[in-house]
């Protein structure tokens, strides 16, 4: 009897073990309400929520199906609420369906908040995120910035994106990482205009997409020609599995999406923030730009450690393609022009008489130069191909391997300046004496302070204003809707990198330096060309025409002509010279001659000093004090 | 027991030669999977001027794909994203290939599952291929997908001959 007492208790024993009892969920709720979660911080951004001035919450996430609740959308409570009951919900039909499966973020956030046992919570295999985990094998996170571009206003900015790294403990290539991006949607038949001004005021939704990790290498290295950096993020494993999980709810959802403020910028790091203690949106009440977010990580700090745990430089094809050819002899340089010219020169003796290594260098600059040239559509389609077959089957013909050059980025993004610009100086004006100058420009750079992230040599400028304060009354002499300038270096001289530039500007000028009540509102665009004999010296000339108001029978049309030089005089120190030659199409007055003298001195990372020199009817001269903030 | 013998004659016969025509099938004589399995294009096909840009790839994320074909094996998980991979970064493939490395050879050799021992015979192997594809007369006409089909052909050789998957 004992023994059958004793089996019967061996049988009872395991089945008590395995079957822990279930949570209450009444009692759960009553938990949660006496934390005070569905008021956490942690809450509101996994919910996307924005609270107004009078305290009510709303989520900024458009979709419906987001929410369980059907009050969830401005009801932090009721979704909580109902986000703890579909947990405990029967599992029916698809499981990625299932509450847990669709919001793991949550399910993870309120696990440990509640310090609930895996043991007696649902057992649900979510099939679609574990594959989009690549088995739960992500280890880290990294922000990628892709530096501005100017072939789209949306784009000058730069532009950043999150990537899942599972290359290490897949042991498989980064390319294969998934990425999360959050952008714009935008339709096909939108005009550039109303693609910039529906993408200031909130005319489009931007949503987050993923995708693998090599689509953002072509796109950004190969065909838009912008250099990346990569910032891998000092998490802790529970840390990356809560953002991973989070970006996985977020998929496919959208916001309303506003350029300067509500971008990649700001939602990328709310993805982040979900984090307790990670406060990374930039502090910009006006805008947040890519730039000035990578800096914030850069000197960010979590428990006393750096946020960044390490920063790798993804070249682009044109900065590879420089790189390469900087590093050729005098003599292989020329064999790459003389082959570009004349593809046959591949077979000429004097090719095949280099040493193989020589050879390989030569072959694999030539590589990059026609991948360049396709990006840029300077190549002919059939002439483009012909040639790249033939440079491919030389290539072929040499032996495997070659050796890899580590290209180094002097001026990565996180240790550039700050975005916004303001100068206070003193000038001296040939007609109205001593006085003031005020300078505020928003952003972002010009010819002599570009760098970190930006196109060499070129300057974008948006909402810039510039007053001066003669005999104490204040006027305004210039201010500047948008000024774009985008110069091509020609470091190669090759066809399609032979210095092809262009300027833009709109905004209201001083017709002359003798005038202080001659504001006009102008349009002008230049075309031109630009040479770098060196890496200090760059000169260029535009042929270009302005648009104007017609004030005091100035006329509505100018042609100009513009020569200039940009040279680096020591480390600290870099200047430009400038004359615009104008030619008046109508109205009555002559269009002023101007010449301008400018030299910059780098006083620290953000401040210059800057002197001016320029003659428009009459000369002036401003020595000014600059500060980037 | 005469039957008996006749049975696992017969069954042992019919084993030899099932394996000898499998070993003559070429492989990548199979099904096309840019044919057979819905990729039709590479991801940069000529698009309007904004759409496909930094910010905007949201019709681009999603990757599910139905096999067209009765043959799933060949349109199922490696086999296509091996695929699409080739067609998506022919340029840097074919570059990498005539050097003989790469990060995107090593990336379609992960997606193969090729061995890190077996990599450079299995390199060895695309490189000779792909060298024949280029040098041959048709090369600079040929449409992408079919120079992407060549040189999944030849990853697909290479891995079956070189690599332990």
């Amino acid at each position: 009897m004992r023994f059958k007492k004793f089996v019967l208790f061996l049988i009872i024993l395991p089945c008590c073990a395995i079957s822990s009892p279930r949570y209450d969920v009444s009692k759960l709720l009553h938990r949660a309400a006496e934390l005070k979660l569905s008021v956490n911080p942690i809450w509101y951004k996994l919910l996307s929520y924005e609270q107004d001035i009078r305290g009510s919450v709303e989520s900024t996430i458009q979709q419906s199906d987001y929410f369980i609740s059907d009050e969830g959308k401005a009801n932090s409570k009721a979704e909580l609420n109902a986000t703890l009951r579909a947990f405990f919900l029967p599992l029916v039909g698809d499981v990625n369906k299932h509450a847990i499966c669709r919001f793991p973020a949550r399910y993870l956030w309120l696990k440990k908040q509640l310090n609930l046992s895996e043991k007696r919570l649902p057992v649900i295999n979510c099939l679609d995120f574990k594959k989009w985990t690549i088995g739960h094998s992500i280890q880290s996170v990294s922000i990628v910035f892709a530096s501005g571009y100017m072939g789209n206003p949306g784009s000058y900015y730069g532009h950043v994106l999150l990537k899942l790294n599972s290359g290490k403990s897949t042991n498989k290539s980064h390319l294969l990482d998934q990425t999360v991006n959050y952008g714009v949607i935008v339709p096909d038949t939108d005009d550039p205009l109303s693609y910039m001004v529906k993408g200031v005021f909130g005319g489009y939704e931007g949503g987050f997409s993923q995708i693998s990790y090599d689509f953002h290498n072509k796109n950004y290295g190969e065909i838009e020609l912008r250099d990346m950096w990569e910032y891998e993020l000092a998490f802790k494993q529970e840390e990356v599995d809560f953002v991973v999980a989070h970006a996985w709810e977020v998929l496919g959802k959208t916001h309303t999406y506003y350029f300067f403020k509500e971008n990649c910028v700001t939602r990328l790091a709310e993805l982040l923030e979900v984090v307790e203690g990670v406060d990374v949106v930039p502090e910009n009440p006006i805008f947040v730009l890519p730039q000035a977010f990578i800096k914030r990580l850069a000197v960010s700090h979590k428990k006393g450690e750096k946020f960044i745990r390490e920063i790798k430089f993804h070249p682009s094809r044109q900065t590879s393609l420089y790189e390469k050819y900087s590093s050729l002899s005098s003599v292989q340089k020329e064999f790459v022009h003389n082959i570009v010219l004349n593809i046959e020169e591949l077979e000429s003796p004097a090719f095949m008489s280099l040493i193989e290594e020589s050879q390989k260098v030569i072959l694999a600059t030539l590589i990059d130069y026609f991948e360049y040239a396709k990006s840029i559509d300077e190549l002919g389609d059939v002439e483009g191909k012909k040639y790249q077959q033939k440079v491919l089957s030389k290539r072929f013909q040499l032996t495997s391997g070659e050796q890899s050059i580590e290209i180094k980025n002097p001026y990565p993004p996180h240790a550039g300046r700050e975005a916004s610009y303001m100068q206070v100086g003193l000038t001296s004006n040939q007609k109205f004496g001593e006085g003031v100058v005020l300078k505020l420009r928003p952003t972002y750079y010009d010819t002599l302070d570009a760098g970190s992230g930006f196109p060499a040599d070129s300057s974008l400028s948006m909402g810039a204003l510039s007053l001066q304060v003669f005999g104490g009354e204040v006027k305004v002499r210039e201010f500047n809707v948008v000024r774009i300038e985008s110069v091509n270096s020609a470091l190669t001289g090759l066809p399609g990198d032979s210095g092809a530039s262009w300027k833009f500007s709109l905004g209201l000028v001083r017709q002359n330096l003798s005038c202080s009540d001659c504001l006009t509102a102008r349009i002008e665009a230049d075309y031109g060309w630009t040479i770098k004999p060196n890496s200090k010296l760059l000169m260029g000339a535009y042929i270009g025409g302005v648009m104007q108001g017609n004030r005091q029978g100035s006329g509505n049309a100018l042609l100009k002509s513009t020569v200039f030089m940009k040279a680096i005089l020591s480390r600290k120190v870099n200047a430009r010279v400038l004359i615009e030659l104008p030619k008046r199409v109508d109205g009555l007055k002559g269009a002023s001659e101007k010449v301008l003298f400018e030299a910059r001195y780098h006083l620290g990372l953000n401040s210059d000093i800057r002197f001016l020199y320029q003659k428009q009817k009459v000369s002036e001269f401003t020595i000014g004090l600059g500060y980037y903030f | 027991m005469k039957l008996v013998m006749k049975l696992v004659c017969v069954t042992f016969l019919a084993m030899v030669v099932s394996s000898t025509f499998a070993a003559d099938k070429k492989v990548g004589s199979g099904p096309n999977p840019y044919r057979d399995c819905g990729i039709g294009a590479a991801l940069f096909a000529d698009t309007a001027w904004a759409a496909v840009t930094s910010n905007v790839i949201w019709d681009l994320g999603i990757t599910a794909l139905t096999s067209a074909t009765s043959s799933p094996e060949t349109c199922s998980g490696k086999h296509i994203q091996t695929a699409q991979f080739v067609i998506d970064n022919y340029d840097n493939l074919i570059e990498e290939a005539a050097k003989g490395q790469g990060e995107h050879l090593a990336a379609v050799l992960d997606i193969q599952g090729c061995d890190a021992n077996d990599r450079q015979a299995a390199i060895n192997s695309i490189r000779g291929d792909v060298a024949n594809t280029v040098n041959s007369e048709g090369y600079a006409d040929q449409k992408m997908v079919d120079r992407a089909t060549d040189y999944y052909n030849a990853i697909e050789s290479a891995v079956s001959t070189s690599c332990s998957v």
